[in-house]
């Protein structure tokens, strides 16, 4: 791993000016989807966030993207600045994979318009030298060279995200961003696609954000663990540190929602109570209060990601109390 | 597409009367204006075996027949250009109020909402006392009373599709507005347009005729098919043909295009149903 | 705020808005017809087509207000029209508002008789469609509706003419004055309106009588009738209601091409006369206060709407 990290994430937020009424539009609070994130990523990794639903992951990954613009904070792209105005040859660095296999690609192209739309927005190629980018890709992808004159609504959920990822390789892009690329699938395909993506990996150099709700997926496919909670930072680590140690009272239960093989280990299986509370009325403090089993008095302030080992961070009081081990 | 043999049946049969229409300049070629008064109220062949008139002729000895293919001419003429007129200023306020949201929407949904306050019949006639009437005002009432139907579904549409996952995958692409509405929204938008366009054919067919039979249309010696039954109007007891044959045209014409846009709607777009 | 308060607070909200959105309508189509006829060129021009003195220029410019400056006429001819006071016909050489004030009752009973029959076959006839579901009463019922809107109200009319005062004799073709000139008018002009109420009725208690709640309340043994009638047709009667305004737009409209071919002397009759003749003063009249009439009506229309559904009061 180079020193140098691809992309750097330093302090991002995102928030959004919560509305009410139709002519006064009154602000009755902002929701804080992305809350003082940072993060970096080294060339080659795959760097894996994990959260609920709402926990602002897409956010992130539209943030990461500069389909919109920060509240606060930078990204950095190979140093320069990532804005919703970046010009395109930062944008042919990184691509993005989205959740849904069927509203991602547009029902009214055929497979060879989609894929080749990304060399229309930035080269301007002749045929033959398209079907040069392309063909080789379609390969790599598992799809035929047939599959090019078909429209999506032809091919499975798997064959579409497998379209979805050509599409997203033809610009041979040096950072990828999957946004829940399997959770639409069913889980025989997902293993399928999961297993692309580490192959792709390997034959071409790819680095990965990789966003699930799935711990198996992503202890799967990271070598590094990003948990966030409402719009922060939780735990960030090493997969091996992670699974070794975790330190979060949310990691751990993350964690211990992964099936286990052995029944009997299935026996301290924390479950959370309640839901995730509303980002508008996100607790002062720690955000996870409401739900953390192991909740005191002191998590009404905010706990900063401290250093509890190599590379692994962890925003929880019970670090300095020295009750987790 | 499988398309069922009754609709097919409806397509040649309105693609023939088309097409007749067209050409009636070429197989008949006549002035309008030439009456020929020693054949007035010849029967046609239907009454009459022996008649030289299909459908016999009409109060000044104009063969009925050969007028009416003149009048469909126009007819179908004017709805067809006051639907492309509608369609694309509805589809341009459509799309401006659904791209921009905010104000532009609020004025649009304002002024589609006070329009549908006038009924169709008065805009028709408030432009013919203003401009005139004749063939263009036709047209541009058809095209006022049918765009905001139009910006509707077309508003409705962009909304969603600009926030569909193909169009932010476009975005995070770096493509620009321009090339995402022309690659992405237009190409989405045009089969429920044209199913819509198609519905809507035949309700200008019936506003166009409607207005040329109370004498704000098409003036003679112009004609169309409300035109010709107008002319009938005063002779239905002697010659009962002259108004009963352009009105069983209007009719077929209406239920043709309807079940044909039914079917298109149905088979392209089963989203609208709802809606209409 | 205790609940009722809150509710009859957000009442007046809500009929404040609705009132100010009928205003802003009819501001609206004056302000669209007084730009319109302003736009297309000097109005003299058209009115005086063959020419005339300078005198009569000057008497037609002064009749139709045109000496004001522009935003002065836009008020001016606005008030006017509310107080009634529209100036002379040019064709009738008579007041605007005498023209209509004569012609008034026959259109409002004929309309009144249209929508009346509308509501009374309408509304049965779907219900009667939805409860006899695919019954052969169903699809004469559907059949009948496809020609109320295949068939323009025009050529009904004339077909109607034919066959019964041309050929049976039984009932007068045209004009006005005792009840049997009422009875082709109103069928042709109400035969669109009603297929289009009991196609929506149909389809509205079709969707009602499928619910759950009405599947619990059979379960308590309750009448198939009661059920039907006391539970299913209220609930459906809500989006009929909204579309009635739009009826009467319809019903409004048709009147127009309705009385000119029944020879009816009505005011329909009288803005198509005027229009061919490009009598201005009376199209204009003619067409602000239907849109006034239009306007009162939707609005009174959502009023009742949202009594009937609690929904709406509390939605906005």
């Amino acid at each position: 791993m180079d020193n140098n990290p691809i992309l750097e994430v330093k302090e991002a937020r995102k928030s959004y000016p919560v509305t009410k009424g139709f002519i006064s539009r009154k602000n009755i609070g902002t929701v804080k989807a992305v809350d003082n994130v940072s993060f970096n990523l080294y060339k080659g990794e795959t760097l894996g966030v994990i959260g609920e639903s709402g926990c602002g992951k897409s956010t992130l990954a539209k943030l990461i993207m500069g389909l919109t613009t920060l509240s606060g904070g930078e990204i950095r792209l190979k140093g320069e600045p990532v804005r919703p105005d970046m010009p395109l040859t930062m944008r042919r660095n990184i691509q993005m994979i989205f959740q849904d296999p069927y509203s991602s690609l547009d029902p009214r192209m055929n497979v060879r318009r989609i894929v080749e739309e990304p060399l229309r927005i930035h080269e301007n190629l002749s045929k033959e030298e398209k079907n040069k980018i392309v063909l080789p890709i379609m390969e790599q992808v598992g799809l035929s060279a047939g599959a090019l004159d078909k429209f999506p609504h032809e091919f499975s959920g798997g064959q579409r995200q497998r379209i979805g990822i050509a599409r997203a390789l033809v610009l041979n892009p040096e950072v990828i961003v999957c946004d829940e690329p399997v959770s639409a699938l069913d889980v025989s395909i997902q293993a399928q696609v999961l297993n692309l993506f580490a192959s792709l990996k390997k034959i071409r150099g790819l680095t990965y954000i990789f966003i699930s709700h799935d711990m198996s997926v992503i202890k799967h496919v990271s070598d590094r663990i990003m948990v966030m909670y409402l719009g922060q930072v939780m735990e960030i680590s090493s997969k091996r540190s992670l699974f070794g140690n975790a330190r979060h009272p949310y990691t751990q239960a993350l964690m211990s929602a992964i099936p286990e093989p052995n029944p009997a280990a299935m026996k301290n299986r924390i479950i959370l109570k309640g839901d995730l509370p509303s980002p508008i009325h996100a607790p002062a403090g720690c955000p996870f209060q409401s739900r953390c089993p192991q909740a005191m008095d002191k998590c009404r302030i905010k706990p900063e990601l401290k250093q509890v080992g190599e590379g692994h961070y962890v925003a929880c009081h019970l670090v300095n109390e020295g009750v987790v081990s | 597409m499988k398309i069922p043999p009754f609709i097919l049946f409806l397509m040649i049969s309105f693609g023939l009367i088309v097409i007749a229409s067209m050409l009636a300049p070429v197989l008949f070629p006549i002035d309008l204006s030439d009456t020929e008064l020693m054949a007035r109220f010849k029967p046609p062949r239907f009454i009459d075996s022996g008649s030289e008139y299909l459908f016999g002729t009409d109060s000044l000895g104009r063969d009925v027949g050969i007028r009416l293919l003149y009048a469909t001419r126009t007819s179908i003429f004017i709805a067809f250009a006051g639907m492309v007129l509608a369609t694309i200023f509805g589809l341009i306020m459509g799309v401006l109020s659904g791209l921009n949201g905010g104000l532009t929407d609020l004025v649009l949904t304002f002024v589609t909402d006070s329009q549908l306050s006038v009924p169709t019949t008065f805009i028709g006639i408030i432009c013919a006392t203003i401009m005139g009437s004749d063939a263009i005002t036709s047209i541009i009432v058809i095209g006022v009373t049918g765009w905001p139907g139009f910006a509707r579904l077309v508003r409705s549409q962009v909304i969603q599709l600009k926030e569909a996952n193909f169009v932010e995958s476009s975005r995070s692409l770096g493509a620009t507005k321009t090339r995402i509405f022309f690659e992405h929204i237009l190409t989405n938008i045009s089969s429920p347009l044209i199913v819509y366009a198609t519905m809507n054919l035949s309700s200008f067919i019936l506003l166009e005729s409607s207005l040329s039979y109370i004498g704000l249309g098409i003036q003679p010696p112009g004609t169309s098919l409300g035109v010709m039954v107008s002319d009938g109007r005063n002779y239905l007891l002697q010659s009962w043909w002259m108004a009963i044959v352009p009105s069983v045209l209007i009719v077929l014409l209406i239920l043709q295009i309807s079940m044909i846009g039914d079917w298109l709607r149905d088979k392209l777009d089963p989203k609208l149903k709802n809606k209409s | 705020m205790p609940l009722g308060e809150r509710r009859g607070c957000l009442m007046t909200r809500y009929i404040a808005v609705r009132v100010c959105k009928a205003i802003l309508t009819v501001l609206f189509i004056w302000t669209l017809v007084f730009v319109l006829s302003r736009v297309t060129g000097d109005p003299v021009d058209w009115i005086l087509s063959e020419g005339g003195s300078a005198e009569a220029i000057a008497q037609v410019r002064h009749n139709l207000g045109l000496d004001f400056p522009l935003w002065e006429q836009y008020f001016r001819a606005f008030g006017d029209i509310l107080t009634g006071n529209a100036g002379d016909s040019y064709y009738y050489a008579r007041p605007v508002s005498d023209l209509f004030g004569e012609r008034f009752i026959a259109t409002f009973t004929l309309g009144a008789l249209v929508f009346l029959v509308t509501i009374l076959i309408g509304i049965p006839l779907g219900v009667l469609a939805a409860v006899k579901h695919n019954t052969i009463l169903d699809r004469l019922t559907m059949s009948i509706s496809i020609a109320g809107y295949t068939i323009p109200n025009f050529v009904l009319g004339i077909l109607l003419i034919m066959v019964f005062s041309l050929y049976i004799h039984v009932l007068p073709s045209g004009s006005y004055g005792t009840a049997a000139h009422y009875v082709l008018p109103v069928i042709a002009m109400s035969v669109g309106p009603t297929a289009s109420v009991a196609r929506l009725t149909r389809s509205s208690m079709l969707d009602v009588i499928g619910q759950d709640y009405l599947e619990s309340v059979r379960a308590k043994g309750v009448n198939e009738w009661v059920v039907i009638y006391k539970h299913a047709l209220r609930n459906s009667m809500i989006p009929v209601i909204t579309i009635l305004g739009a009826q009467l737009s319809t019903i409004i409209g048709g009147s127009v091409i309705i009385e000119t071919v029944f020879a009816w002397p009505g005011i329909g009759s009288l803005i198509v006369s005027s229009a061919r003749q490009r009598d201005f003063p009376v199209v204009q009249f003619g067409v602000m206060m239907i849109c006034f009439s239009i306007t009162l009506i939707n609005l009174l229309v959502d009023l009742s709407y949202s009594i009937l559904d609690p929904r709406i009061r509390v939605k906005s």
